[in-house]
């Protein structure tokens, strides 16, 4: 697996990925989407089963998982202490 | 069948040992030792870059990241996470229990531990912690 061929997979796949979240989200929402090339190739109920359908179709492994999400991830409450 | 393990926790947070994993499930159960911190305010678990780098982890995707400094975005890399009850002592099994993959992100090098433990994992848990600082943590 070549990890700048990685890197740039995941970067735009992401950019993909926002411009299309919000008409994914109605139908597929909290699923996660193998992604190749800009494109979902599928969605998943559970993490791993896009992470083994990924490997099974690219031999390279070069591919990206998407949680579909409007939520950021919150690092809880310590994260908002006000710093002067 | 369920399984329980118990632990004194330090006062001041409460942190149990942890075994992270490759997410390729024919890895086995050669992963990290260390130590994870329980974060219910956190929605997601996390590793630190060290555990990132043992075990070859690739950055499989993206999200936005809430914090004080505003909204970023946070590499996600996809593991397993396994409670080692052998470790613990007490009526516990052989092997680590160990939960099916999630994808977490990465945290700063100089966190103290070696992992958060979120709510992603944490739901699928019943969690106890008495006044004498004992916790019980039962999960399967």
């Amino acid at each position: 697996m070549n990890s700048e061929a990685q890197a740039v997979e995941v970067d735009t796949n992401y950019d993909a990925f926002v411009r299309m979240l919000s008409s994914l989200l109605p139908e597929h929402r909290d699923r996660w989407a193998l992604m190749r090339h800009g494109e979902v190739v599928q969605t998943f109920d559970r993490v791993g089963q896009a992470f083994d359908e990924g490997r099974s179709r690219y031999r390279e492994d070069v591919f990206s998982i998407q949680e579909v999400t409007d939520e950021p991830i919150d690092l809880g409450f310590w994260s908002h202490v006000a710093q002067h | 069948m369920s399984h329980s393990i118990e632990w004194r926790h330090d006062r001041r947070r409460i942190v149990l040992p942890v075994l992270i994993l490759k997410p390729e499930l024919e890895s086995g159960l050669d992963g990290w030792r260390g130590r994870v911190l329980l974060d219910t305010g956190d929605t997601t678990s996390a590793i630190t870059p060290r555990v990132v780098r043992a075990l070859a982890l690739r950055a499989l995707g993206k999200r936005p990241l809430g914090s004080a400094q505003g909204e970023g975005q946070a590499e996600r890399y996809v593991f397993r996470v396994g409670l080692d009850a052998d470790r613990m002592g007490g009526d516990t099994p052989a092997f680590p229990y160990v939960f099916d993959r999630i994808q977490g992100f990465e945290i700063a090098e100089s966190f103290a531990l070696d992992a958060l433990l979120g709510m992603d994992i944490l739901s699928q848990c019943e969690f106890s912690m008495r006044r004498n600082g004992r916790c019980t943590l039962t999960f399967g």
